[in-house]
């Protein structure tokens, strides 16, 4: 062997490998970035170019949303009531169903009844929303719903509300689940030691202790739910009105977006704005759900450390 | 007595009730649509053409735009997002441009997929000129499958022990020895499993392909990827939302099609990862 | 067939000056200057988190890869400025070895642990004569001779580390940076680690962390005691054992101090 000496300096060339990584790597951080940029910058641009023409004001104050009328009107809240009204419907229906499965498959179902449930949850999520929302056109409403009420319409928000629910179903469950399981073992046995029966052990001790975790999943699975499009442009038709009955149809924010023919609005028309600026509160909302969902994640995660 | 674990009480009950109407639920789902789609499920189904008639009717188009659009996407997302987490998390310094990045990935996968329609028409179909085709659909899918592919690659590979790039590292690998030799292998399975999860969320979505402007009416199968937009779930939409109760076992025959695709590439990424396990031990 | 071509023998092996070590806002080595001769052993020891491993590992670099890390001070290695501007960390880590506290394998067969360091260094030779050589030095060639395609992590918790010891050697380093080798092991697989050291000093030069002060006293020449980042007291072993110079060194020796 050749006596190398006292040198520290790069001996063998190295492979092809070792020069083109870095910059490959590189590049495919660059190309996301751009990615990003041009997401959030063109949303941002027509977003502002809009805003130009119709006030935050009206915007936000005025009460219809019927921008291809002659006098178009811009007030999308209508479009966020119907939101809202779709995701508070859907959480109701979640929450509690979400929670009561996630508190039998941790503490009461056998290995294989889990097994079978997890396998249910992970399916259920991959189900593609269209197809949630054909059942609860096709199904939900006219087989359940009119024939318990039957003056149920066609498109109607409480087939929305189930579908939506059953959609977001596998966020809560997975969630809470963690939550659950990030209470320490030793608070279970000790109110089992004290006497307490297991049920109200659970109720009392640890879903109160897993709390901060739930209403985190409660967080994270709405936020998903207010930018679902495909089941309540189904099953909730596309009025713009403001629905007191959950038997009647509405429109939210995805809804509108999706089926108003974006494609065929010119670039540049206040038409073609409208959607950019529906999309950026429709963001809004559904980043300021998920990020306390992240934060309330994070803390508790913080909390187990600490 | 079994198990401890086994013991009812009014709680327990309850949950189990709600649990077995979960699950039942999904059965529903699943049942409403393969009840529906009997009539229609054939061969003939799966290759036809778009019809006026029903009955006539078939996915052929609609299919081979799911599969142009699963490969378009994977295409695109595959490589750049986990490339951009190995970057992220073996070669950029912590702090600076590098996790501003990380950070807006992360909070873009909660962005509603129908906004990236939005974003999609106004830059691949219009900016880019690419028209309303499966190339601006996959292009779109790509950046909605983007975030995802990259904050579970991050997972995998934050989850490879810092001991063995360490081992590594001390007996002088280079960086690319590093990460091509130990902590790409330890990842893998957490990468595909991501990856896969990114691809199966983006090829289900209806909501951005429809504001790019997807055809639900095609005469022929597409060919290429500049051929118009379409798509299995676009698909069930359209023939969904009309009004004709007929077209309504087509949409569930579509559907059926749609979750088979979904499951072939989920089976595809698990006879991936059985691969993997096998070759890193 | 030394890779060196035999630098002075007053030049030591290694010789740091004035080293400072910090992760973000804690100080790990403070001002640590001390010089470690060639062809000689010498042990570090010291309460944990009084910064032997990092002291090992500013030997070969290794630092470095922590994120919001920051180094001042020199590290000479046969007199040369191992943060020179044209010195390859790569290559550092080739010729100053280290094996870790905790023996972490490679999830691949015994063969590709040992020739991991040839074969990313571009070795061309012959693997298995190399193999059957380091493997030897390292005393576990009579136990894995007839399998060395199983799987590195079937092994015992003393093989895994000797075996940790073997893939190092077949990097052909001067210098062996032993951090805490036996610190996880029973007595058994403890006295074949030591009893390996001591003939590998022989060919090598040896830093060796250790938390066993008898270790120390039985393997080393000379003996460092580092606490709190401090450089305490650094000597032969035997006068710092028999008559330390600091009141915390003999503390420390004397099992007040953990």
């Amino acid at each position: 062997m050749k006596a190398a000496g006292l040198s520290l300096k790069r001996r063998a060339p190295r492979g092809p490998g070792d020069r083109l990584a870095r910059p490959v790597f590189l590049s495919c951080a660059v190309v996301t970035a751009a990615a990003l940029v041009a997401v959030v910058g063109v949303l941002g641009v027509e977003t502002v170019r809009f805003f130009g023409t119709v006030s935050p004001g009206r915007f936000l104050t005025e009460a219809a949303w019927t921008p291809f009328a002659e006098e178009p009107r811009f007030g999308v809240l209508p479009l966020l009531a119907a939101t809202a009204q779709i995701t508070v419907g859907a959480a109701v229906f979640a929450v509690p169903a979400g929670l009561m499965t996630a508190v039998y498959m941790e503490h009461y179902a056998g290995v294989r009844t889990e097994r079978v449930l997890a396998g249910v949850t992970t399916m259920l999520a991959a189900v593609p929303t269209v197809i949630l929302g054909y059942v609860a056109l096709t199904f939900v409403t006219p087989v359940i719903l009119r024939t318990l009420w039957p003056g149920t319409e066609a498109f109607n928000a409480m087939s929305a509300c189930l579908a939506v629910g059953l959609m977001i179903l596998p966020t809560v469950i997975v969630f809470t689940r963690s939550a659950l399981r990030s209470v320490p073992r030793a608070l279970m046995e000790a109110g089992l030691a004290l006497g307490a029966g297991r049920g109200r052990v659970v109720a009392r001790v640890l879903v109160p202790a897993a709390l901060p975790g739930i209403v985190a999943a409660v967080f994270l699975a709405t936020a998903r739910a207010a930018g679902e499009t495909m089941i309540v442009t189904l099953a909730a038709g596309n009025q713009t009105q403001l629905a007191w009955s959950p038997l009647e149809g509405l429109r939210t924010l995805t809804a509108f977006i999706a089926q108003s023919s974006l494609g065929d609005a010119p670039s540049g028309t206040v038409r073609y704005g409208a959607f950019f600026a529906v999309s950026a509160v429709l963001v809004a909302v559904t980043w300021g759900l998920h990020a306390t969902g992240s934060f309330l994640i994070s803390r508790t995660r913080a909390g187990d450390a600490g | 007595m079994r198990g401890p674990n086994r013991r009812r009480d009014g709680v327990g009950t309850a949950c189990g009730v709600v649990a077995g109407l979960v699950a039942a639920a999904f059965l529903t789902v699943t049942g409403v649509l393969a009840v529906k789609a009997w009539s229609v499920l054939d061969f003939a189904f799966l290759f036809d053409p778009s019809s006026r008639m029903a009955d006539r009717t078939g996915i052929g188009p609609a299919l081979a735009g799911t599969l142009w659009l699963a490969v378009l996407t994977a295409a695109f997302a595959f490589p750049v997002g986990v490339g951009t987490a190995v970057y992220l998390e073996e070669y950029a310094s912590r702090g600076g441009a590098a996790a501003v990045v990380g950070k807006v990935a992360a909070h873009l996968a909660a962005v509603p997929p129908v906004v990236y329609g939005v974003a999609g028409l106004a830059l691949f179909v219009r900016g880019l000129g690419m028209g309303p085709s499966l190339l601006a659909g996959g292009c779109t899918l790509a950046a909605l499958a983007l975030p995802t592919v990259i904050v579970t690659a991050r997972t995998a590979i934050r989850a490879v022990p810092r001991g063995l790039r360490e081992a590594a590292y001390g007996m002088g690998a280079t960086r690319w020895q590093v990460v091509r030799g130990q902590v790409l292998p330890a990842a893998a399975s957490g990468i595909v499993t991501g990856s896969c999860a990114g691809l199966t969320r983006a090829v289900g979505e209806a909501a951005p392909l429809l504001v790019l402007g997807a055809v639900s009416f095609m005469t022929f199968a597409p060919r290429s990827p500049a051929d118009p937009l379409t798509s299995l779930p676009t698909q069930v939409f359209a023939w969904s939302a009309r009004s004709q109760q007929d077209f309504a076992a087509a949409a569930a025959g579509a559907g059926v099609a749609l979750l088979l695709v979904l499951l072939v590439v989920n089976l595809v990424a698990l006879a991936v990862r059985r691969r993997l396990r096998g070759v890193s031990t | 067939m030394s890779a060196v071509s035999a630098p002075r023998a007053e030049v030591p092996a290694l010789a740091a000056d004035d080293l400072t070590v910090r992760f973000g806002g804690r100080t790990a080595l403070a001002g640590v200057t001390l010089e470690v001769p060639r062809g000689r052993v010498v042990s570090v020891i010291g309460p944990s988190g009084g910064g032997k491993t990092t002291l090992l590992r500013a030997f070969n670099r290794m630092n470095e890869l922590v994120p919001g890390v920051t180094t001042t001070g020199t590290v000479r290695f046969n007199g040369v400025d191992l943060h020179g501007e044209e010195v390859d960390p790569v290559e550092v880590r080739r010729r100053i070895g280290m094996v870790f506290q905790q023996a972490t394998l490679f999830p691949r067969s015994i063969f590709d642990n040992v020739v991991f360091g040839p074969r990313a260094g571009g070795h061309a030779g012959e693997l298995q004569e190399l193999a059957e050589e380091v493997l030897v030095a390292a005393g576990l060639w009579s136990e894995v001779a007839e399998d060395l395609d199983r799987p590195a992590m079937e092994l015992s918790a003393g093989q895994q580390q000797r075996l940790c010891i073997a893939r190092t050697l077949a990097l052909k380093p001067e210098v062996l940076l032993l951090d805490e080798p036996t610190s996880a092991l029973d007595p058994a697989a403890t006295a074949r680690i030591e009893s390996l050291i001591h003939s590998l000093r022989r060919d090598h030069t040896i830093v060796l962390a250790t938390h066993g002060r008898r270790q120390a006293a039985r393997l080393s020449d000379f003996t460092a005691y580092l606490a709190g980042g401090e450089l305490i007291e650094y000597g032969p072993t035997e006068a710092l054992f028999t008559n330390p110079r600091d009141r915390r060194t003999e503390s420390y020796l004397t099992g007040r101090i953990e």
